[in-house]
């Protein structure tokens, strides 16, 4: 009874704001936004874990829930029910933030790599039709820089998916763990996974229109831009990459998710330019230092870091922590990644 | 008795027949023109099921005729033929529901859906020819019949566009004559054959076999708008749309692809050919093609330019996955011959939406005129997500196979490619997406038609919220039965000695 | 079917049948719409009965009056002679309904008996045994067609006629003089006895370079061909037609069955075969290039008729090594030629009658008003383009194969190179047809037997497409080209 309720509720999750993402449909709902969400919070009241195997779905796919990605899950459902309280009931974009919201849904609950693809390409393009559409002339110039990330970080991600089909044939999560650390293309899939990942965060060197977009968008844009995409990109990578036990990330994605949408909400406030977080020649010394130590073990790079003082700007906090914020995801992926790659 | 042999025919009579009696039409019979073109479309559509069905239990459908001394006419089923028979049955009907729409109260129906009929059967006739010199008739049949819907409008600016497709169709088929009769002489059969039917011929008859392969690609390659062989296609943008939609995505370039794969596959046999070193040139000449049209189209204004350079590129997909050489590239190109034209025949039902609806032909007029014909656009979308690759459209399975081929044919460029190609692609469609959604509408449409509450009319709607459907759904379920992919796996299965 | 049908005299219809009757409609031109009809379909069926005695009995010879050779008259009929014969058939049937529709009462009055007395001599040509009756027949034939060419009277068809004529003439007395050599050289006429006799000596080969260059002149091969267009644009509809369509054919076939069985190893040792090819390959190439040059469709119709003749004579250079294809391919394109021209010419002078013009840049939407005329224009321009499936396709894919088989690209190249010019000459007409004229021309109503006419040629030309299997075999009845696979 209950699985059978669970495996509703995990099509539902995505298929019902798909289904709403529909004008004719949306448009005769009350509350349509929220009444978008109403299957995912069923799955999180659900109790115990459920898998729904789905392969005949796109080439092999899935969804499922257990304990970690109920975390993940219950965070981003927080997340989207402040948006959508936020947005005024009149806006346009319901369409938009439904696609959005089933993108983002489905990529948290996806079992494979394809799946987790497909959702985060739909949310990435809702996205930036969320940014786009408040109109000025500002956010559409945030709005196509966004784009062409996006582009580049799916075609990375692409690239990356076809080594992975192409070395372990089973894309599921555990299985593309496994193999490609010693299949033929590991490097090679590493770097382009976590170039892709990295763009599709807003990372460095791109994360310049994540600062600028929170300044054009609506209060309840910068709330999701701020949580989701930071989130997503580090669940991916965390799935994709050999990193180390994901249970230790994903409650610290959900932190992160809440961490940033805080953050979104205070810049796109304070209505103000955002320096630069760091100069790219810093990293780069960074990088160069860590090269020298590459013989030691760990995570020698923190001792370089610590060597590196920028000026405080207290009066800028939330740009500084959110500069800070990036420089940091982007020394511990890579760091990750690099000791796995030196292991 | 067995009327196995007999469906082949059969199915080409059933458009021929409704266009001959359509050729006897007066102008003002509409609902029997109607009857007869939507009762072949459903007929031919049922025969198709029958022989899917029947094809994949093992039935063997074959109808052979006396033709010359010692060649015959063969019409055969077989997977690869059911592959694109199935797709032009489908895509015909859509069409001609929409054709019906597009032309309610322009003159020369009768003609104009004679012509379509006879098209289509040339379509079908190349699907079906189960040797090379059958699939010649039917190739330059669909040449004569296309060219009277190319000019279909009289204007002085068609007419030139008719002389410009003939010069380079003709001129191909001259061609393919010629490889035909010079490897026939060599062979002295000229039968498809899985795997080919050249592995006798000795290491001297070589180089003429490399002759006679330049010859037939460059024949076919007209047809499939292979650079540097292109230029008729853009021309051939005045035809009204659901020619366009047709030619682009069933008949006229599909036919050249489709020959290009029976050459490969079933003449030369992938693996001797590939021994003859004749596909490393095919497969850079693709690339290039592919970066070509997406090139090109990046700098086109007009909507059905643009479309038609983009069919460029993304026709030679097909060709790529033939030349790659390897399984799965080979289900990348087969199952793109289909999923190309899903794709694509929906962006051209939406550029004639658009045109009849609002007077719209050019991009930079498309401002917002996602307010105006939402579903429209929405179609319009899915297509263009189908192109640049975007899963789960049907435009993602392609790329994955080819993607998938190419790095077990150990052929890693081919990646850079795809990438560079889905990178252009999104360069030059979701601007119009942009504009589409989210500008501005202007105060006024440069020509709209009121069609009461609907966005436009029925008859033109549906089409394209279909075959976007379809293009979704193949895209999604590619891994059921009867899907293009497995299909297209049961087709490659052939082609390759060892699995 | 009954055996009394069966064993008529078909050979002795076929000849005395249209010049009996060509005396009726001349002495009754009241009654010549309806005597030249009636002969024509009897013409039909006679051919029929013919082909069905042929593949009873294979081999047909009828001594006239009981005389054999070499006193008497011989008839002689092969698998060639009857395919020409249901060329004529077919063509004269189709032309005198068209002419019933298209001559008003004066000119039906002359051209009813001028053609049946042409169609007697056609036939009486095809079934000739001996050279000296195939002289006289094609003198026959070449008188008819004078007369008729200058049926109209205008100026320009006179002059026509005229250069015409003196073509003819000249030609015939070559001919002549090349008979009276060969009579004198060998003591006979009749080509069998003949075939036994002949050897490489001068005189043969004064004969044979006599002989040929009459039939070149005759067949308009270039660059003998400068009175052709002229004489064939300036002709009425039909005349034209039957010009194109079966006189040309008339002089070809003399020449094909002297060479078949008298000229070939004289003519190969000589390299006459080579010249032959080489002025079919010019006459292809220059004809196609002047048709499509022209402005005014019957003049177009015309050049394509030059063109399309140089095809036949590539053939010669091929013939050597295979020969039996070679010549077979040869026939099936003079048949598809024939019902192909026929039909175009129709078809231009439905046009001509419509507009009251030829000019090709004013065809002004002919597709839409004249659908059927346009309909059998198109279906002709596929066979003489020779794509498939026409019997031009057939008749060109089997030179195209020979030419390839030996090795003789120039040969095929220029195959396919004709090809694609009279792709381009047909497809000027008919882009033009597509679109509307600048200024609108008042228009004359066609009658339908008329385009109809056109359209049944066209269809009988693609559909010979179809018939290679069935044809290819009758033509091999008394094996005029020699033995199976086997060349001299």
């Amino acid at each position: 009874m209950n699985t059978t309720l669970q495996t509703l509720a995990l099509w539902l999750t995505v298929v019902w704001p798909l289904l709403l993402a529909i004008p004719t449909l949306h448009s005769r709902l009350p509350w349509p936004r929220h009444l978008a969400l109403a299957p995912a919070l069923l799955l999180l009241l659900l109790p115990g874990d459920a898998t729904l195997a789905l392969p005949w779905l796109l080439l092999g796919s899935g969804f499922a829930i257990d304990g970690e990605i109920r975390w993940l899950l219950a965070m981003a459902v927080a997340l989207w029910l402040m948006a959508a309280t936020l947005t005024k009931p009149s806006a346009r974009g319901t369409t938009l933030f439904m696609l959005t919201l089933a993108g983002n849904l489905g990529a948290i609950l996806a079992t494979t790599l394809t799946g987790f693809f497909s959702f985060t390409t739909l949310m990435g393009y809702g996205f930036y039709g969320l940014l786009i559409q408040g109109g000025n002339a500002a956010s559409r110039r945030v709005g196509h820089r966004y784009l062409l990330i996006l582009i580049v970080a799916d075609l990375l991600l692409f690239e990356a998916l076809l080594l992975a089909a192409a070395t372990s044939g089973d894309l599921r999560y555990e299985t593309v763990r496994q193999t490609m650390a010693e299949g033929p293309f590991a490097q090679l899939y590493l770097w382009m996974a976590l170039a892709g990942f990295l763009l599709k965060i807003g990372l460095w060197p791109a994360h310049r229109w994540l600062l600028a977009a929170f300044r054009s968008t609506p209060t309840a844009t910068a709330l999701l831009l701020g949580g989701v995409p930071v989130a997503m990109g580090l669940l991916g990578a965390v799935r994709w990459l050999p990193l180390g036990e994901h249970a230790l990330y994903l409650p610290g994605i959900a932190l992160l998710t809440l961490g940033g949408a805080i953050l979104g909400v205070a810049l796109q406030r304070r209505q103000e330019s955002v320096p630069p977080p760091a100069a790219v020649w810093r990293r780069l010394e960074l990088l160069r230092q860590w090269a020298e130590n590459r013989g030691q073990t760990g995570l020698s790079w923190l001792a370089a870091l610590k060597q590196y003082k920028p000026p405080l700007p207290w009066p800028k906090l939330p740009g500084f922590v959110a500069g800070w914020g990036i420089n940091i995801t982007l020394f511990v992926l890579l760091g990750l990644a690099l000791a796995w790659l030196a292991g | 008795m067995n009327w196995d042999g007999w469906i082949p025919p059969l199915l080409l009579a059933s458009s021929l027949l409704p266009g001959l009696i359509i050729f006897t039409l007066a102008e003002e019979q509409v609902r029997l023109r109607t009857l007869l073109n939507l009762g072949g479309a459903l007929v031919k559509l049922a025969l198709v099921g029958w022989m899917l069905w029947g094809v994949y239990h093992g039935h063997h459908y074959e109808m052979r005729l006396a033709l010359l001394p010692n060649l015959e006419l063969v019409l055969r089923a077989d997977p690869l033929a059911l592959l694109f028979i199935t797709l032009s049955a489908v895509l015909w009907l859509v069409t001609t529901v929409y054709a019906i729409g597009y032309l309610e109260g322009s003159p020369h129906r009768s003609r104009f859906f004679g012509f379509f009929s006879l098209c289509v059967t040339a379509t079908v006739g190349v699907a079906l020819a189960g040797n090379l010199i059958t699939f010649l008739i039917f190739y330059e049949l669909l040449t004569l019949a296309t060219y009277p819907l190319i000019v279909h409008r009289g204007t002085e600016a068609a007419r030139r566009a008719g002389q410009s497709y003939l010069a380079y169709t003709l001129g191909g088929g001259a061609l393919l004559l010629l490889g035909t009769v010079w490897l026939y002489t060599l062979t002295g059969t000229l039968e498809f054959t899985p795997q080919g039917i050249l592995d006798n011929l000795g290491a001297e008859h070589h180089p003429t076999l490399i002759m006679i392969f330049i010859l037939l690609i460059a024949g076919l390659g007209v047809k499939a708008a292979l650079v540097p062989l292109h230029g008729w296609l853009p021309q051939a943008m005045v035809a009204p749309a659901p020619v366009s939609a047709l030619l682009h995505a069933v008949a006229v370039v599909k036919a050249g692809a489709f020959g290009i794969m029976r050459v490969v596959y079933d003449i030369f046999g992938i693996e001797f050919a590939a021994g003859l070193g004749v596909l490393r040139p095919l497969a850079w000449l693709a690339a290039v093609t592919v970066f070509y049209g997406s090139l090109r189209a990046l700098f086109q204004d007009d909507l059905k330019r643009r479309l038609a350079f983009s069919t460029i590129s993304q026709v030679a997909y097909i060709i790529l996955g033939v030349a790659i050489v390897g399984p799965l590239a080979t289900i990348g190109g087969l199952v793109h011959l289909v999923h190309q034209g899903l794709m694509k025949i929906t962006l051209f039902f939406c550029a004639g939406n658009l045109a009849e609806t609002l007077g719209i032909h050019k991009v930079s007029e498309m401002d917002g005129v996602g307010r105006r014909m939402p579903w429209t656009m929405a179609a319009f979308t899915v297509g263009v997500f189908g192109m640049i690759g975007a899963p789960p459209v049907a435009g993602f399975i392609s790329k994955w196979y080819l993607g998938l081929g190419a790095l077990e044919a150990d052929q890693g460029w081919v990646l850079v490619v795809l990438a560079g190609s889905s990178l252009l692609n999104a360069a030059y469609f979701l601007p119009i997406l942009h504009r589409a959604w989210f500008r501005q509408p202007p105060e006024s449409w440069p020509k709209e038609r009121s069609f009461g509450r609907q966005e436009t009319a029925w008859m033109l709607l549906l089409p394209p919220l279909l075959t976007a459907a379809m293009a979704l759904a193949v895209g999604l379920l590619a891994t059921l039965p009867f899907s293009p992919l497995e299909w297209a796996r049961l087709v490659a299965q052939r082609e390759f000695s060892q699995p | 079917m009954a055996a009394p049908f069966i064993d008529l005299p078909w050979g002795i219809i076929l000849i005395l049948l249209p010049l009996a009757a060509a005396m009726a409609a001349f002495l009754w031109p009241s009654m010549a719409k309806a005597v030249g009809l009636v002969t024509a379909v009897a013409v039909v069926v006679a051919v029929v009965g013919l082909g069905w005695q042929l593949l009873d009995h294979g081999l047909y010879r009828h001594a006239i009056g009981g005389w054999g050779a070499p006193l008497g008259i011989e008839l002689y009929a092969d698998g060639l002679s009857l395919l020409m014969l249901m060329a004529t058939a077919l063509v004269g049937f189709a032309v005198s309904l068209y002419a019933a529709a298209y001559f008003k009462a004066e000119d039906a009055a002359r051209f009813w008996p001028l053609w049946l007395v042409l169609l007697g001599a056609l036939n009486a040509l095809f079934l000739a045994a001996d050279i000296f009756n195939l002289y006289v027949t094609l003198e026959l034939v070449g008188l008819a067609a004078v007369a008729l060419a200058a049926l109209t009277g205008s100026a320009t068809a006179l002059g026509a006629a005229m250069r015409y004529l003196l073509a003819n003439l000249l030609a015939s007395l070559a001919y002549l003089l090349g008979v009276a050599l060969l009579y004198h050289g060998f003591g006979s006429v009749d080509i069998a006895i003949l075939a036994t006799r002949i050897a490489p000596a001068p005189v043969a080969f004064a004969a044979l370079g006599l002989i040929t260059t009459a039939l070149l002149l005759k067949t308009a091969l270039f660059p003998l061909h400068f009175w052709l267009p002229p004489a064939h644009a300036s002709a009425p509809a039909p005349v034209s037609a039957l010009l194109s369509a079966l006189v040309v054919k008339a002089s070809f076939y003399i020449l094909l069955r002297l060479w078949l069985e008298l000229f070939a190893p004289l003519g190969a040792g000589a390299g006459i075969d080579a010249l032959l090819g080489l002025l079919g390959a010019a006459a292809v190439l220059w004809g196609s290039v002047q048709a499509l040059r022209q402005s005014r469709l019957k003049l177009l119709v015309a050049y394509s008729t030059v063109a399309q003749i140089g095809y036949l004579f590539l053939a010669f250079p091929l013939a050597l090594a295979s020969s039996v294809a070679v010549w077979s391919a040869v026939a099936y394109l003079a048949l598809a030629h024939a019902l192909a021209k026929a039909a175009m010419f129709l078809a231009a002078g439905n046009l001509l009658r419509f507009g009251g013009h030829d000019r090709i840049a004013d065809l002004d939407r002919a597709v839409q008003r004249l659908p059927l005329t346009t309909a059998a224009f198109a279906l002709a321009g596929v066979s003489i383009m020779g794509l498939p499936p026409s019997g031009g396709f057939v008749g060109k894919w089997l030179l195209l194969e020979a030419a390839l088989t030996q090795g003789r690209w120039g040969l095929a190249l220029v195959m396919i190179l004709g090809g694609l010019l009279a792709a381009a000459y047909v497809f000027k007409v008919l882009g033009y047809a597509f679109t509307p004229a600048a200024v609108a021309h008042k228009s004359t109503a066609v009658p339908a037997s008329m385009e109809w006419a056109a359209l049944l040629l066209a269809l009988a030309a693609i559909l010979l497409g179809f018939m290679a299997p069935l044809l290819l075999p009758l033509l091999g009845i008394g094996e005029p080209f020699g033995a199976n696979g086997a060349g001299p």
